[in-house]
């Protein structure tokens, strides 16, 4: 049973430490069989979220929150110096948007108010785009951070 | 020289890197975490339910968090956070298996709940080694609590804090656990010293 390579008995911390050596050695097979499927169902999977209203000229239709908050972040990444850190959509009782409050960090260095300003055009852009709402600017709130060290988002 | 890309550190950071965009409804960077965590998870769950039920622990795991990323607040390790999920899956599984048992009744003085964690067939014959077989075995023979802190303790290199967090307990539990399971690992893989 014992390994013929081993001329002196291993102590118990030994042992262990094989033992738990053995297990990370071993082949992820269970994994890489479900791996696939896994990650399918997962992302199938709806998050709970409230929908706001959106208008065209021959009705309304529910746009997702969480399908609202996907286009601005996608935007907001295409400004260079911008990490998105939170979207906040404020919904009134009759699920109409009433504001956005978009929480972003900015290396240090940036141009702040041009970088806010920015944000609140696209924010104001993306709802138009996609519900069809315009929002006023004072509906936009950006609430920036400075960072220290600005790590690319790719 | 360290590649600082991969330190501990970096690893954090590029997690929250990608929580970050996934709880802004990035599906990429969920399915990048999926593919950073997904073994380890799985692992994990193996380890706890068995073969057969893990992938299903896993699914949940992967579920949960894809919806409650909101919740995660970066205050600790989002493997940590993981594996509390896959946790509580797995316990919850694991009551409501011994509630609605498929075969015989077990024995009530029986050590742990036993789900043929030691028949994981491809992984185990991959590498043949009759040492897997009786550390497997060893492992099954562990009550739950010790072989949750054991494996994520001294396989997967969580440290206390961690381990208490995933196992929704306190560092001294934990300390004494993981005690009583090295303890009586080495005793039943003493014929390998």
């Amino acid at each position: 049973m014992k390994d013929e390579h081993e001329t002196v008995p291993p102590s118990g911390d030994e042992l262990l430490a094989r033992a738990a050596s053995t297990l990370r050695a071993l082949t992820d097979d269970g994994w890489v069989r479900a791996h696939p499927r896994v990650l399918e169902r997962a992302l199938r999977v709806v998050r709970p979220a409230r929908s706001v209203v959106g208008r065209h000229a021959h009705g309304t239709f529910e746009v997702a929150v969480p399908v609202l908050v996907t286009r601005i972040r996608e935007h907001l990444d295409d400004i260079g110096d911008v990490r998105t850190l939170k979207v906040t959509c404020v919904v009134d009782d009759d699920d109409d948007l009433d504001s956005v409050r978009v929480e972003v960090s900015v290396a240090f260095g940036s141009a702040i108010a041009a970088v806010a300003e920015r944000v609140r055009t696209e924010v104001r852009h993306v709802v138009a785009a996609a519900t069809g709402v315009r929002l006023d600017a004072d509906q936009v709130a950006v609430d920036l951070m400075v960072e220290d060290v600005h790590r690319p988002t790719s | 020289m360290s590649d600082l890309r991969h330190s501990p550190a970096h690893e954090a950071e590029a997690d929250d890197e990608l929580a970050r965009r996934a709880r802004l409804g990035d599906k990429r960077a969920f399915a990048d975490l999926v593919d950073r965590h997904g073994p380890v998870v799985h692992r994990f769950a193996a380890r706890l339910v068995g073969p057969d039920e893990a992938d299903d622990v896993a699914q949940e795991t992967f579920v949960t968090a894809w919806t409650s990323l909101d919740r995660y607040r970066g205050a600790s390790a989002f493997r940590t956070w993981l594996l509390g999920i896959a946790a509580n899956h797995a316990r919850h599984r694991l009551r409501w298996d011994a509630r609605h048992p498929r075969g015989p009744l077990p024995d009530p003085d029986e050590p742990a709940t036993v789900l043929g964690a030691h028949d994981a067939g491809p992984d185990r014959r991959a590498i043949g080694d009759a040492f897997v077989d009786a550390l497997e075995k060893a492992l099954d023979e562990l009550p739950v609590m010790q072989r949750a802190c054991w494996i994520l303790r001294d396989v997967e290199g969580l440290s206390y804090a961690e381990v208490a967090e995933v196992q929704a307990t306190t560092v001294t539990a934990v300390r004494g656990a993981l005690h009583r399971a090295r303890t009586a690992l080495a005793s039943r893989l003493e014929p390998w010293r």
